[in-house]
């Protein structure tokens, strides 16, 4: 019985640490739902445990001083919530529900997968019990960024029974929160109803309890959502005193990327060139832009280096000297015959394909995204056409020069696609909104 | 009791209520529930990652829990089932990994196991899961 009930406090205690800098049911402004400030939140404090990692401080302390913050948040801003809760109670009664409902099934099952249970469990591990950041040096795949482990620990370490699966929750909570967030997202013609249904239609779609069991996949898609939210609110925002919010906002997820996974390296650097391109935006706004990525991605290697004497990738395409690695994939590609380029060719695109097919988010996304490029043409597709090509591009590198992509591909490959549906699911949004003016 | 009556008075308040329904049969909510109430942490571990099979929590555990004071350093585990191990519940990061002592998993072979682990001497077996230490 108290495990249930230490599983039911945990929304609470989600929304209780996420309620602040910004406070999620102030109408200042009407641009962000309740959902889009909780996103703002979750970005700030992520940031703010990634710095609190590199510290040895007693998680219990911290965890302490941020319900204490949460507290007076909640007195504060009393009458604004209680009149929010008045008026969409249905929507937040929904939202804690659903997430209730997936909490228990993993409390259920309880069990790791494959990565969860070979990487990111120990990590998260050394951080259960506070060890230092350097120590992880001494576990298995030192080389992978730490970030979702540690809130991973963070939330373990502070539940009631210090049960493992309770810091997985968070990874839950992000997806939840990006669904209703999108939900939010529809236009007034949609009933609370018809807005509530659609949340956990999409809810449904992009659950996939495998990647629950300790993969950072659900981190990485929370990454490339607010990626996606903020920047549509940046276009679609005209006022310059936003605008720069907005530009820290974006710098700080993608900040989320270096710590996130090893991969989230490329799709850094891959994301801020492509919105640095085709932002609408003052010059000086991108120069300031471009000089805080660089700080970020310097930050990133100072620290790998510092710590773990390297900054290691799994893949051998980023070597310690960059022009070594590029006569690298041209040496491989050399050696192979045209047949044997076809035919990577071709297996890769299968898998795409398959993995396509693996996440039904996916096959929304793709409909609604042949319907909206054919029909409409929105104003920031080429933003997102050239990540998704890019992305591509970056899979077909990575197990190009592979020799044996057979084992790797069916295993892997499926992981490299579903967070960036992330990215896309707006499209559902915009189209819904254009079906129903 | 009056908002929740407020709230569910009319038509509308069916649509709502089919969409619970349909929330908690997806996620299997009742059943998980019912789990959660019935076996504990630990029954519902045992029996989802296994004893000797799986990720081999159970032996990993067993082995825990009378060696611990024993051998004070972290048993590597090396399983021969298509799972990943459950050794990491059982990492303290504060100590040594073992090279004298391993942990086998889902050993199917007896032969297999006399043939690779010649130098090691059984210190503990359960079904087909062993606890060995290496020859002096």
């Amino acid at each position: 019985m108290i495990e249930l009930f230490n599983i039911l406090i945990s929304t609470i205690i989600f929304l209780f640490i996420f309620s602040f800098p910004v406070p999620i049911t102030s109408q200042n402004n009407f641009f962000l739902n309740v959902y889009d400030r909780l996103l703002i939140n979750i970005v700030l404090h992520s940031n703010f445990f990634l710095i609190l990692s590199f510290f040895n401080f007693n998680i219990s302390i911290i965890f302490f001083v941020y319900l204490l913050i949460g507290f007076f948040f909640l007195l504060f801003f009393l009458k604004e919530n209680r009149i929010y809760l008045k008026n969409n109670f249905l929507t937040i009664f929904f939202y804690t529900i659903t997430l209730n409902c997936i909490f228990v099934y993993i409390a259920q099952n309880a069990i790791l997968n494959w990565d969860g249970a070979a990487h990111w469990f120990y990590k998260a591990q050394n951080f259960f019990q506070e060890s230092e950041y350097k120590n992880l040096n001494t576990l298995p795949f030192n080389y992978y960024p730490h970030l979702g482990s540690y809130i991973w620990a963070f939330f373990w370490k502070n539940s009631l029974l210090q049960l493992e699966y309770i810091g997985r929750f968070f990874f839950v909570f992000l997806l939840v929160t990006c669904c209703f967030s999108l939900g939010q997202q529809l236009n007034m013609k949609f009933s609370n109803f018809e807005k509530i249904l659609i949340s956990l239609v999409l809810i449904y779609f992009s659950t996939n309890f495998f990647l629950l069991g300790g993969y950072q996949e659900y981190f990485l898609f929370f990454t490339f959502f607010t990626f996606g939210r903020f920047f549509i609110l940046y276009q679609e925002q005209l006022k310059i005193y936003d605008q720069k919010y907005l530009v820290l906002l974006i710098l700080l997820t993608s900040n989320l990327f270096l710590w996130i996974k090893q991969e989230g390296f490329f799709y850094f650097f891959i994301i801020n060139t492509i919105f640095l391109f085709y932002v609408k935006s003052k010059i000086y706004l991108k120069f300031l832009f471009f000089f805080l990525c660089s700080l970020l991605v310097l930050f990133f290697i100072k620290i790998r280096t510092y710590f773990f004497g390297s900054v290691t990738f799994n893949e051998e395409i980023v070597l310690t000297e960059f022009f070594s690695s590029f006569l690298l994939i041209i040496k491989n590609l050399v050696n192979y015959s045209f047949y044997e380029i076809l035919y990577k060719f071709f297996l890769i695109t299968k898998y795409i394909l398959i993995s396509f097919i693996k996440y039904p988010i996916w096959i929304v996304i793709i409909l609604s995204s042949l319907v909206l490029f054919f029909k409409n043409k929105l104003s920031y597709n080429n933003f997102f056409l050239s990540y998704f090509f890019l992305h591509l591009a970056l899979i077909y590198l990575v197990y190009f020069i592979h020799y044996d992509i057979n084992i790797l591909l069916p295993l892997t490959l499926s992981r490299l696609i579903f967070p960036i549906s992330g990215l896309y699911v707006f499209f559902i949004i915009i189209l819904l909104n254009k079906l129903k003016k | 009791m009056k908002k929740f009556k407020l709230y569910f008075n009319n038509i509308k308040s069916l649509y709502y209520i089919c969409l619970l329904i349909i929330i908690f049969v997806i996620y299997d909510a009742f059943t998980g529930t019912y789990i959660i109430l019935k076996y504990n942490y630990e029954e519902r571990m045992e029996k989802n990652a296994g004893f000797c099979d799986k990720q081999g929590y159970g032996f990993i555990k067993f082995i825990d829990k009378n060696y611990k004071k024993k051998i004070n350093e972290n048993i590597p585990v090396l399983t021969f089932a298509d799972s990943p191990n459950a050794a990491g519940y059982f990492f303290d990061t504060k100590k040594k990994n073992s090279k004298d002592y391993l942990i086998l998993l889902s050993v199917s072979d007896e032969i297999f196991f006399e043939k690779y682990f010649r130098n090691y001497k059984v210190i503990e077996k359960k079904y087909n899961c062993y606890l060995i230490k290496k020859n002096d």
